[in-house]
């Protein structure tokens, strides 16, 4: 499940070909590409900085600037990864510009114990839908992704909503495997803690 | 195999590729502790819960704005 390829979700049979048509001069090339990853992007640039504002910005940045570099993007990677990082990176920088004095990092050391033992174990509802509207429960996953750490959310969005590889992961954040490992683990365990509150079987719904 | 010792490993449980050996050793002791199937299974529920929102198209105009943008930096490309 969680280590299965981007491939199973994004087709890339015919993402070099746009690519290479893209680096001899074919703009309309490239907006085929910008069709097929907006969305994805878009919601990654979301939840880097927390706001639709912010993201449509950074959206529109990285892929001007995907644009200007194209003849320097590296055939043996994909393009998916290649303009991954450089939407990270442009929410990254737009994170810097707000929080002037403030260290926006994903190298932070973050090596902690904290929310790597399960302080509470309990089974979840087996249908959420049914104590929870739609919107609600929207409501939830969002708070929940956004009250994570940087890092955290980062690797958690990359990895197991964006489903890039481990390998993958780590060359757009420009971190080790060890460190989108260690991340990863700890993301899925605090992410699993916020939502035990809302969605724990023995519990009567908590208002959101 | 402790709880915590598990815990460092889940993600070898969550992953199809983790070899056998380690994979029968985590099975091992999920066969035999309650709370750790919990803390998989809700790990499980967790990453579905994300990776199936639907997604959504992007705001109004911003396609727009972009392919305005790349068209500015088409013309301006010596």
């Amino acid at each position: 499940m969680a280590g299965e390829s981007l491939n199973v979700q994004v087709p890339t049979d015919d993402e070099m070909t746009l690519v290479l048509a893209a680096q001899g001069g074919d703009l309309g090339a490239f907006e085929r590409l910008v069709e097929r990853y907006e969305r994805r992007l878009f919601r990654l640039a979301e939840r880097i900085t927390g706001n639709s504002e912010d993201a449509e910005d950074v959206l529109q940045e990285a892929f001007l600037k995907a644009y200007s570099k194209l003849a320097q993007f590296q055939r043996n990677s994909r393009f998916y990864t290649w303009i991954v990082r450089i939407t990270v990176n442009e929410a990254l920088m737009r994170l810097r510009k707000q929080k002037t004095g403030r260290t926006v990092s994903l190298d932070e050391d973050i090596q902690t114990e904290d929310g790597l033992i399960p302080r509470e174990v309990e089974d979840w509802h087996p249908n959420p839908e049914q104590q929870y509207t739609q919107h609600e429960v929207k409501g939830i996953l969002q708070r929940a992704i956004q009250s994570l750490a940087l890092p955290y959310r980062a690797v958690f969005q990359l990895r197991d909503v964006e489903e890039l590889s481990t390998e993958e992961t780590a060359e757009a954040l420009d971190i080790s495997v060890p460190a989108v490992k260690s991340r990863l683990l700890r993301a899925r365990l605090q992410l699993r803690e916020k939502l035990n509150r809302y969605f724990k079987k023995h519990h009567e719904a908590v208002s959101v | 195999m402790k709880c915590s010792e598990f815990v460092q490993e889940m993600e070898a449980v969550l992953d199809p590729t983790t070899v056998a050996t380690l994979r029968a050793e985590l099975e091992s002791h999920l066969g035999k502790c309650g709370n750790c199937r919990v803390v998989v299974d809700t790990c499980r529920k967790t990453i579905s819960f994300y990776r199936d929102e639907e997604l959504q198209p992007v705001p109004a105009g911003l396609r727009g704005r972009i392919i305005e943008a790349l068209a500015e930096a088409h013309r301006r490309k010596p």
